[in-house]
């Protein structure tokens, strides 16, 4: 039987990332395989809210919505909030949901703390190893019409800046 | 299916891009049937010809959420939840109406001396995170915006007010919040 041949990509040459059982990246990762194999996918960053829309105001919610090349796969997530100069601050203030507009199913539950996808750690040395982007267990098909329902709630008494970033695959070649 | 042009840099598609493919044939297959939800639809489940957040279905039952608290229960510049419910486990449900005034003299419309919110989960309602103004009355609720907040199975949902100035209302007067709308059992 033919050995699969290693990946050199990214993430292979993170050395942030600690390949032992049990870890979630890791197994993440080992769903993302056929994924990171196949050829005729390039990877597509989407940025949530756009610059026009970058503060929410207090107790406001950003309904937004953005067009993937349908048949694209989601397979991460960075969530992070900045104060007034740009620094990046504890994502504790905002609130994310995102649904698939072709099916309206949710990727979550209920409304999601930003936190939860943040790159920011308690100190630099946490920073270092951190393990990102954070990844879904399973990259998530995007069928036509390819629209993503993004919301950002804001439950502070102060407008806030957040910054959502949805990592995606997108197909490359053009089908008839 | 043959490439229009290349962005894939000179790459071909391997097996893997094959089993990608069949992944979307599959997907789009499921779709077709009506979803995840319409292939899984088992005997007894619920079926409804309109969604039912929008047209209220038989099976649905009506709430009316009101409830008042005395200005004195107020803490300045705190939220406090004048109606707290729960949505039944195994039920969704839409909010169709609200209604909150302060009961007493003082109280100037917009002046931000009450703030009214609605809270579903963790986050506010959209439009209806910051009123400043009174909306509806017990006889009159309003129609909630965009026809309705859709809200699920287990969700606990208030209505708070925060006071931000006393000295202009009457130290009697209570705060009234009021919610209307109906459960359904899940689809």
């Amino acid at each position: 039987m033919k050995e699969l041949e290693a990946i050199i990509d990214a993430f292979t040459l993170n050395p942030a990332i600690r390949y032992r059982p049990g870890y979630y990246v890791a197994n993440a990762l080992g769903s993302l395989d056929v994924l990171r194999r196949a050829n005729t996918y390039r990877p597509r960053w989407y940025i949530v809210p756009d610059d026009e829309n970058a503060t929410i105001p207090a107790y406001q919610t950003l309904e937004y919505q953005i067009r993937v090349t349908p048949r694209s796969y989601v397979w991460g997530l960075i969530a992070n909030q900045y104060n007034a100069f740009f620094a990046p601050v504890n994502a504790v203030d905002f609130w994310l949901q995102i649904t698939d507009s072709c099916n309206g199913i949710t990727f979550f539950s209920d409304f999601v703390q930003g936190r939860a996808f943040q790159t920011l750690q308690a100190t630099v040395t946490d920073q270092r190893n951190a393990m990102l982007p954070h990844l879904l267990t399973q990259p998530r098909l995007i069928l036509e019409p390819g629209l993503l329902a993004v919301e950002i709630a804001n439950t502070a008494a102060v407008a806030v800046r957040p910054q959502v970033v949805i990592f995606t695959a997108e197909p490359c070649e053009v089908q008839k | 299916m043959t490439p229009c042009f290349d962005m894939c840099h000179g790459k071909v598609r391997n097996r893997y891009d094959q089993c990608l493919q069949i992944d979307t044939r599959v997907w789009r297959d499921i779709q077709c049937k009506g979803g995840i939800t319409g292939i899984c639809r088992r005997a007894g489940t619920v079926e409804y010809a309109d969604p039912p957040w929008i047209t209220m279905p038989p099976q649905a039952r009506r709430f009316q959420e009101i409830n008042t608290t005395a200005l004195a229960g107020f803490v300045l510049n705190t939220d406090l939840a004048v109606v707290t419910f729960r949505v039944p486990m195994g039920w969704d449900g839409v909010i169709t109406g609200n209604a909150h005034r302060f009961l007493g003299p003082g109280f100037a419309e917009g002046s931000g001396d009450i703030e009214w919110r609605v809270q579903l989960s963790n986050r506010y309602a959209p439009d209806y995170g910051n009123m400043l103004t009174s909306i509806g009355d017990l006889t009159s609720p309003v129609s909630f915006s965009g026809g309705g907040v859709r809200v699920y199975s287990h969700q606990t949902i208030r209505y708070i007010a925060r006071i931000t100035n006393f000295a202009p209302l009457d130290p009697n007067g209570r705060v009234l919040c009021a919610l209307y709308g109906w459960f359904y059992p899940r689809p």
